[in-house]
């Protein structure tokens, strides 16, 4: 039997959790940080938005219908182009059906419901792959009007993420390269007097030879297993010289 | 489990010692890189990002000015330009300052929380500031617009990193110890403790059982080569016998000769009919000590939300009280499940042996945990926390006992100081890392883990612990017996009273209530408070660790009980004669390091001194510390309803104090009795 010494199982151990720790780091850092990009990134389209909803009710406020500012289409298309990573921006009227809208062949249809926003509030939803933030449209008497609704992606944070990530891996990795192999040396440098221990019980128990280590435990063990052999050996003569006597003769 | 002594104990102590620095260096070091790496990869990766928000901010600031100046209306003439400012400010978190200025940086309008300091200094620290130029439609500059973005946000992150980065290092070392403990008991210590009974057995001619090969690692070797040892010296009996018969041929008195020596070699080598057989499996304390660290460990993952998720789901429950109010019936339900059980489970560990009560509390807090997770209203939920209640009862106790069981001579207080070891530690990382889960996955997905955790726990126990180990004093006695005995055991009931009770109630009424209130009426942060309350389980794990070596080598475990409750009532009682911020981080630490120091020998004293059935004796233990843990509180909120908290924290200082003295003296009474006897 030649399994894996225990030092191994020490070593693996160590290795595993050190690895898991980093992990859970890399992890935690890497959630912490997407967190973080995702809501700056919402704030900026956030920003855009607003900026667009102003223009709109700017418009309202001169007396004009939210399906009739002038410009409206030409002012999405604008805005449209100033960012890369918007992928629609759509004003829906107060029912939900799409005045404006940066994908033309959209105009009339009926927005999605869990786009549009929450009464006066802002909604935030996730739909179709991309980011939505859903903003009301309110008249000079604070009625909602309408919404704007403005889709982007995550293309430019997730270049920032994947630097981050792979910043951070890289001197993970470099350290677990070189921290590993360290940690293994160590282990079974610190294991070496106990795989010693262990070596010399193993010859002990399989030849009798006398432990060089001045333990009680090994030297017992050597005392007792020359002990029984001696007294074997002492049985083992004395009924041989039993056995090879002359045959006795009935009395 | 007895170890090898002298120089084989020494060895393994240095194995143990080495191991341990060396997984705490390795994992220092990596994490440590790792977490550095990622604060500068933070640093150059967010910059840009707060640099684009200032940019985008300020070009749709800038386009009402630019639409202004396009109109013909001169730069220096813009009317209301400080109230549009503030308007977007407002509506900008983010936004330190907005500053509009002329060409040569006169101000023209400044808003934002940061103005002020830029409007004096210029340079406003923790803002990523974007200048923008502001022209008419084609023309040229005629001023700047500023546009700050605080950093607060990117701050925050990068001190919750550092923290993250302490919680991961804690709870990664504290796991590499329990794990390392487990593996180095299951390959090193264990088996050599088997090689060593078997050795003394050898010595003592026993050779009718055989060691336990185990894994096929150095000791599983040494394992074979023993059993092959004493195979070979069965065979040469056997050969001898043998030869005795032949001997026997000779003649009658050959014969008798023959069969004295063989007779003389049976007495000094006992040997089974029918060979040797395994060895049972011995009691050991690590095989208690990881099931009960993991699964305290499952049961803390959902005490950062429980509150929160019984509110949750007391808003869809009927209205007949506010859902604060209902959020705490879980909790309530927990608690009083684990105070009823706790007898019960001290039964049934004594009844069925440690290893079926480990299966039992695992199997019903696991079901509980699977409750939690499916509950749809707040009696469901409060119903699964019953469950894991009694989970937790019957598990924590048959843990207990079968570490009183399998500590070895002269470690008694040590190997049990392990217990409330395991159990804090337990606490520490299941809070931290259930935190994270629940964030991330949701509170369902955290029980869930939980139910992982307890399958895990129960595979270990079916591994490790060995079965039987009844406890033959409590056979067919009841928890009404059971309760009669340990409380008319007049030792037993001292150490409840005066020293288990009393210090229960000074860690809820003091540590958990009055410091909390204090530390927050002396000005501290929250944070602040935390830390200052941390201080109580820092000081307290290294102290159980001594308390429990000090028990077992000086044998002052009855000094430790009542010292550690006078010096920590001294501690409280000098709260009103100093500043509180200093004193009462001291009483605090002087806290845990009491009842650190008395945990050990506390429940040594249960399961070595006290007589009568272990597994009981320590399930009324645990029963009367939560006892003392609801009144603590109370206690607390009492006095300090009649006086102030300074004044409330001495009165518990003064009967915890009290109470050691009285447990001095009814110790020494006892000892006196026991010398006239």
């Amino acid at each position: 039997m030649t399994g894996p010494s225990f030092a191994t199982r020490i070593a693996l151990l160590v290795s595993a959790l050190t690895v898991l720790a980093c992990l859970l780091v890399t992890a935690l850092n890497y959630l912490k940080f997407e967190r973080l990009l995702l809501t700056q990134h919402q704030r900026i389209f956030a920003t855009i938005g607003a900026d667009l909803v102003d223009t709109f009710e700017r418009s309202m406020g001169i007396g004009v219908r939210l399906a009739e500012v002038p410009g409206g289409q030409a002012l999405l298309d604008r805005a449209f182009g100033r960012e890369p990573d918007l992928r629609r921006i759509a004003v829906a009227d107060a029912g939900g059906r799409i005045l404006f809208d940066t994908e033309r062949v959209r105009i009339g249809d009926a927005a999605d419901p869990a786009l549009l926003p929450d009464g006066l509030n802002r909604r935030a939803a996730r739909a179709g792959g991309m980011d939505w933030i859903g903003l009301p449209v309110v008249n000079g008497f604070g009625q909602p009007e309408g919404s704007l609704l403005l889709g982007y992606g995550r293309a430019g944070i997730a270049d920032r993420l994947i630097a981050i990530a792979l910043d951070m891996a890289m001197p993970g990795l470099a350290a677990l390269v070189i921290g590993l192999p360290l940690a293994w040396v160590a282990v079974f440098l610190a294991a070496r007097p106990t795989r010693r221990l262990f070596a010399q019980l193993a010859a002990l128990l399989a030849d009798g030879a006398l432990p060089a280590q001045d333990d009680p435990m090994l030297h017992a063990l050597h005392g007792a297993i020359h002990g029984h052999g001696a007294m074997l050996d002492e049985a083992g003569a004395r009924l041989e010289a039993i056995a090879s006597r002359a045959p006795e003769r009935p009395a | 489990m007895s170890l090898p002594e002298d120089g084989t104990a020494r060895i393994l102590a240095r194995l143990v010692r080495n191991l341990s620095l060396i997984a705490i260096a390795v994992l220092l070091g990596t994490v440590v890189a790792v977490s550095f790496a990622a604060l500068g990869a933070f640093e150059r990766e967010v910059r840009p990002a707060l640099e684009r928000e200032a940019t985008v901010i300020g070009t749709v600031v800038a386009n009402p000015f630019e639409r202004a100046l396009g109109l013909g209306i001169p730069f220096d003439a813009l009317v209301g330009a400080e109230e549009y400012l503030d308007g977007v400010a407002t509506s900008q978190p983010a936004v330190a300052y907005l500053v509009l200025t002329d060409l040569d940086g006169r101000i023209l309008a400044a808003s934002g929380p940061a103005a002020a300091t830029f409007r004096t200094q210029r340079e406003v620290s923790g803002v990523t500031e974007a200048t923008l130029p502001v022209a008419a439609p084609g023309g040229r500059p005629q001023g700047w617009l500023l546009v700050g973005v605080s950093r607060a946000a990117v701050d925050g992150i990068v001190e919750d990193t550092r923290w993250d980065l302490l919680i991961v290092l804690l709870v990664g070392v504290m796991v590499a110890m329990e794990l390392l403990r487990y593996a180095l008991d299951r390959s090193v210590i264990g088996p050599l403790s088997m090689i060593d009974r078997m050795a003394r057995r050898l010595a003592a001619g026993d050779c009718s059982v055989l060691a336990d090969p185990g894994a096929a690692d150095e000791a599983g070797r040494v394992a074979l080569a023993l059993n092959a040892l004493l195979r070979r010296l069965a065979d040469r009996c056997a050969q001898l016998e043998w030869l005795a018969t032949e001997a026997a041929a000779v003649g009658a008195r050959a014969a008798r000769e023959a069969a004295a020596l063989i007779a003389g070699l049976r007495e000094r080598l006992r040997l089974r009919e029918g060979g040797a057989v395994a060895e049972p499996a011995q009691p050991s304390a690590s095989a208690a000590r990881l099931p009960l660290f993991l699964f305290v460990v499952a049961e803390q993952l959902s005490t950062s939300f429980i509150p929160l998720f019984g509110r949750d789901l007391a808003r869809h429950g009927p209205a007949f009280a506010s859902p604060d109010l209902l959020a705490a019936l879980p909790i309530a339900t927990f608690v009083a499940a684990v105070a009823l059980a706790t007898p019960w489970g001290g039964t049934v560990t004594a009844r069925r042996g440690p290893r079926a009560a480990v299966l039992i509390g695992g199997a019903v807090a696991g079901l509980g945990y699977l409750g939690a997770a499916l509950a749809q209203d707040l009696p469901q939920f409060a119903l699964a926390r019953v469950f894991c209640g009694i989970g937790y009862a019957v598990l924590t106790i048959a843990c207990q006992t079968q570490m009183a069981v399998a500590a070895q001579q002269g470690r008694l207080a040590r190997t049990l100081g392990g217990f409330t070891g395991a159990v804090m530690t337990g606490a520490v990382c299941g809070t931290a890392i259930g935190a994270v889960i629940a964030d991330r996955l949701g509170y369902a997905a955290t029980f869930l883990a939980s139910v992982a955790l307890v399958v895990v726990v129960m595979g270990l126990a079916l591994r490790a612990i060995p079965r039987g180990m009844t406890d033959p004093k409590a056979a067919g006695q009841g928890v009404v017996a059971g309760a009669r005995a340990a409380f008319g055991n007049a030792r037993f009931t001292a150490l409840l009273l005066l020293a288990a009770i009393p210090a229960k109630v000074v860690l809820a009424g003091f540590i958990f209530y009055l410091a909390p209130i204090a530390l927050r009426d002396a000005g501290l942060s929250q944070a602040a408070v935390g830390r200052n309350v941390m201080l109580y389980g820092l000081c307290m794990l290294p102290a159980i660790a001594l308390g429990g070596w000090l028990t077992d080598r000086a044998r002052i475990g009855g000094g430790l009980i009542w010292g550690a409750a006078v010096l920590n009532g001294a501690a409280m009682l000098a709260i009103p004669l100093l500043p509180e911020d200093v004193s009462l981080p001291i009483a605090i630490a002087l806290t845990g390091v009491a009842q650190g120091l008395a945990s050990a020998p506390m429940l040594a004293e249960v399961a070595a001194g006290a007589g009568g059935s272990t597994a009981l004796l320590l399930s009324f233990l645990r029963l009367g510390e939560r006892v003392g843990s609801v009144v603590g509180p109370f206690a607390a909120a009492w006095l300090l309803a009649r006086s102030d908290v300074g004044s409330a924290v001495a009165v518990l200082g003064a009967a915890t104090a009290l109470a050691g003295l009285g447990y001095a003296l009814a110790a020494r009474g006892r000892r006196r009795q026991e010398a006239a006897a």
